[in-house]
């Protein structure tokens, strides 16, 4: 009896051994998937679709030169990333990115590749720090 | 009998948290060793491309080509740096075929006054002492705004009070970029916590994604309650004179 009862305890605890390694190993493996600098934009909301690489929008780039307030109060774009729902034919409009890559401000529209720049299977968002109150 | 069986369970649940220890060790080093290994990989690649562009093995022909090619684009200086290399980042396609002319985040970064978190930037400090100056508007007839006052938050618990300042925010942003979807235009108006913050709102809607984030913690909470005390009485004055300007004007 004693036997059967130890046998019982030891199998479900080999299945819990079991899933209890397959859940750390889970966590574990599983790659960090993006970590660009701190605040970089991903957009692809269209881009893939559309068969070009993701665009890659930087911000400690553009910061350098522009205060916030030049996009997201004179051209307007929503502090709220995918709210603007940026298309192509609005940048040809001289409208979003567009008002400042068009060959006078900066590089014109022509040079697809500097903004569609990023790694195809990226999805929309913002590179944050991974933890806050967390090391980098 | 039963005793004995409830200790040998008991052991060889001890055995299976020290079997998990062991695993999440090994998973960990297996990680950080493959991790390593794409780093040189990728290193020995960058120098490859390097080695490939400035040394010569063949003729002295080629070689002149490749002066007046360095003429054209002068190799930029090397900077050391925790910022991330472009082809690391896991974001940039390096099979782009203009990927060279994007600009390393390290390069421009590495100049500017450091910080702790996000681009390890002090971006106002960077801005107040004219290391770089961000124009204001595109187009130069653009009015903005500007306004010189400090907002207490938090002024009863019992870390020090955070200190909001307008001057700073003004600088950088337009007043809608703030009023009134994040906040009320009036000091005590809108109810948030820290656990706002950290879920990405209120000031967590700049502070973590692309101003200095959260770790930083002092940065905000930084009046003491002996000072706040006395800056309060500044700064209605301050509120006083604001209102009749508006009002006047
Ligand atoms: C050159 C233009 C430009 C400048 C300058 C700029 N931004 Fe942005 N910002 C953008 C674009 C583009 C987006 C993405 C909008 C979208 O996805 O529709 C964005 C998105 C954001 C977001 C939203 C992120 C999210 O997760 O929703 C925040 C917050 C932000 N910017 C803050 C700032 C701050 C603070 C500054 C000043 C230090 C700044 N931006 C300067 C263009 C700019
Ligand atoms: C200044 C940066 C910039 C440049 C240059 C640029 N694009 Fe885009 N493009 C964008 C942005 C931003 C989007 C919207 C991203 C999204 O949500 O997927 C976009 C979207 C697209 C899309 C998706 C469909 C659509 O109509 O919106 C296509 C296709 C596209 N771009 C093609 C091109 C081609 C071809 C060129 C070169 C002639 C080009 N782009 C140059 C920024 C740029
Ligand atoms: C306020 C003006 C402005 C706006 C709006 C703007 N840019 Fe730019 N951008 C610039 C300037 C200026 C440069 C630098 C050009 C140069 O070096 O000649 C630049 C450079 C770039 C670069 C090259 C960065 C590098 O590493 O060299 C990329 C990519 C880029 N912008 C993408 C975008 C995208 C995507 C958008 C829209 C979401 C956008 N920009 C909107 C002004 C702007
Ligand atoms: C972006 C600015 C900012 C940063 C950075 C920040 N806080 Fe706060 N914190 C605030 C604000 C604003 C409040 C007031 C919220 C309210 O009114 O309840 C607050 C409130 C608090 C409170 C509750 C009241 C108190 O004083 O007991 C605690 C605790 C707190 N913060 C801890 C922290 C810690 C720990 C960190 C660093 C990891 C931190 N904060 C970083 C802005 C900030
Ligand atoms: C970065 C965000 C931000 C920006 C940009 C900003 N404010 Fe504020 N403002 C705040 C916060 C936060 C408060 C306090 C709200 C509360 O406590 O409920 C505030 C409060 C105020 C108050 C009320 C002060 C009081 O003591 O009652 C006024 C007036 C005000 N802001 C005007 C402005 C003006 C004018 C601008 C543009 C020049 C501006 N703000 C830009 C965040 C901002
Ligand atoms: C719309 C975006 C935005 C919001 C919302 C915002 N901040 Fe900021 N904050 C900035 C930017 C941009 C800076 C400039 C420094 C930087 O980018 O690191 C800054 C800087 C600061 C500084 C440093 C000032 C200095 O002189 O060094 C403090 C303190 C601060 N913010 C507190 C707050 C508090 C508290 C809140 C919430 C009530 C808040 N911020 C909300 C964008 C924002």
């Amino acid at each position: 009896m004693p036997d059967k009862n130890n046998n019982l305890i030891l199998k479900s605890l080999k299945s819990l051994l079991v899933l209890m390694f397959l859940l750390v190993s889970f966590f574990i493996a599983m790659p960090n998937p993006t970590h660009g600098e701190y605040a970089d934009i991903i957009l692809n909301e269209r881009s893939q679709k559309a068969g070009m690489r993701p665009v890659i929008f930087s911000h400690w780039f553009h910061r350098i030169r522009y205060r916030c307030k030049v996009c997201h109060t004179e051209l307007g774009f929503k502090i709220k990333i995918t709210e603007n729902n940026i298309s192509m034919s609005d940048l040809f409009e001289g409208r979003f990115c567009g008002a400042c890559h068009n060959n006078e401000t900066a590089w014109g529209l022509e040079n697809c590749m500097l903004c569609h720049s990023g790694r195809m299977g990226l999805s929309t968002g913002i590179i944050q720090d991974p933890e806050p109150g967390g090391p980098r | 009998m039963s005793k004995l069986l409830r200790s040998n369970s008991f052991i060889i649940l001890f055995v299976t948290f020290i079997l998990t220890g062991c695993d999440l060790v090994i998973m960990a080093a297996v990680e950080v060793t493959d991790y390593y290994e794409e780093f040189e990989k990728n290193a020995a690649n960058e120098n490859q491309d390097l080695n490939a562009s400035n040394t010569d093995p063949n003729s002295g022909e080629v070689n002149s080509s490749n002066t007046t090619e360095q003429l054209l684009n002068p190799v930029v200086k090397p900077w050391e740096g925790p910022w991330v290399r472009l082809r690391q980042d896991l974001i940039h396609d390096p099979d782009n075929p203009i990927f060279e002319l994007l600009q390393e985040p390290g390069e421009p970064l590495h100049k500017l006054p450091g910080a702790e978190g996000g681009n390890l930037i002090d971006w106002e400090l960077a801005r107040l002492s004219g290391m770089i100056e961000p124009r204001e508007t595109l187009d130069p007839d653009y009015q903005t705004e500007t306004l010189d006052l400090d907002v207490f938050l938090d002024t009863n618990g019992s870390l020090p009070v955070v200190r909001f300042p307008h001057s700073t925010h003004t600088e950088w942003l337009g007043c809608n970029s703030c009023h009134d979807e994040l906040f009320a235009m009036k000091t005590g108006e809108t109810k948030f916590t820290m656990v706002d913050i950290l879920n990405e709102r209120a000031c967590g809607a700049c502070h973590g994604k692309v101003a200095f984030p959260i770790n930083d913690c002092f940065r905000c909470h930084d009046t003491s309650h002996a000072r706040y005390k006395k800056l309060i009485q500044i700064n209605k004055e301050k509120l006083r004179r604001e209102i009749e300007r508006s009002n006047a004007g």
